[in-house]
């Protein structure tokens, strides 16, 4: 019995763990929105995606959460016209990053709003834990 | 007196096992395809059955039971599907993790009570 209370703490723990880098990562992306030159020098910064993903522990049955971070070379770069520009192309225009605030904007309030649903569950199965050791007293 | 002892404990493990069921949807809220479990008490013998009721009109498609499970069935939820074909609701989440923990709380309370009353029956000899 106990074992499963702390089962289901690490798959809580999991979940906040990939609910931060998703935090992360929107931090990166909005900080990044406008880095016309990345780190090494390949181009303009590229937006950051998270994916999720389902990992089922054979032995107790529970789904865990595993998150990775990849940069989205799928979505077009933005074009801006900026004739005066270092690293304006021959038609004038700057290639931007491919980052959208209103969408890293909602990231940000999901993510946190998730970290707290997996927070409160830690809490939840603590609680439990507690109550069943009081038990024995 | 044993017996009550017995049917707290099965009640207890379902939870435990309810509650590592719940942690699971939580913590892939955003998961792509992931569908919404719920541990049904496969036993109805206890009273606290009729809320558990609520959830199994509501679920579809029985996994089947598993001992594992604590005594308890799988289902697993597919109507509230968001664009990703994930059908996790993290305010249903939370209402079946404050229903656990509420009936694990009076659990242990009658356990602590039984206890306290065999120790007065003892006290009295």
């Amino acid at each position: 019995m106990g074992v499963d209370l702390l089962n289901s703490m690490d798959v809580s723990g999991a979940g906040m763990a990939a609910q931060s880098m998703r935090m992360k990562v929107a931090a990166e992306n909005i900080a990044n929105a406008d880095s016309v030159q990345s780190a090494d020098g390949s181009g303009p910064y590229r937006a950051k995606q998270v994916y999720f993903k389902t990992v089922l522990d054979k032995h107790t049955g529970m789904a865990s959460v595993q998150a990775t971070e990849k940069p989205d070379m799928k979505t077009p770069l933005e074009a801006v016209y900026e004739p005066g520009s270092d690293l304006a192309n021959a038609q004038g225009f700057v290639m931007h990053p491919n980052v959208d605030i209103t969408i890293e904007n909602l990231n940000m309030h999901e993510a946190q709003r998730s970290y707290e649903a997996n927070l409160a569950a830690i809490n939840t199965a603590k609680d439990m834990a507690g109550r069943t050791l009081d038990m024995l007293r | 007196m044993p017996n009550v002892t017995n049917a707290l404990f099965h009640r207890m493990d379902f939870l435990v096992a309810r509650q590592g069921v719940i942690a699971g949807n939580i913590a892939n809220a955003d998961t792509p395809g992931y569908l919404a479990k719920d541990l049904v008490d496969a036993s109805a013998d206890s009273g606290a059955a009729a809320p558990l009721a609520m959830a199994t009109t509501d679920g579809s498609h029985m996994v089947g039971a598993d001992a594992g499970n604590g005594g308890g069935a799988m289902t697993e939820d597919s109507r509230f599907l968001q664009y990703n074909g994930n059908s996790v609701r993290i305010d249903q989440e939370m209402l079946k993790m404050n229903d656990v923990q509420m009936n694990y709380r009076m659990m242990t309370e009658l356990y602590n009570k039984q206890v306290a009353m065999q120790m007065a029956a003892l006290g009295k000899q």
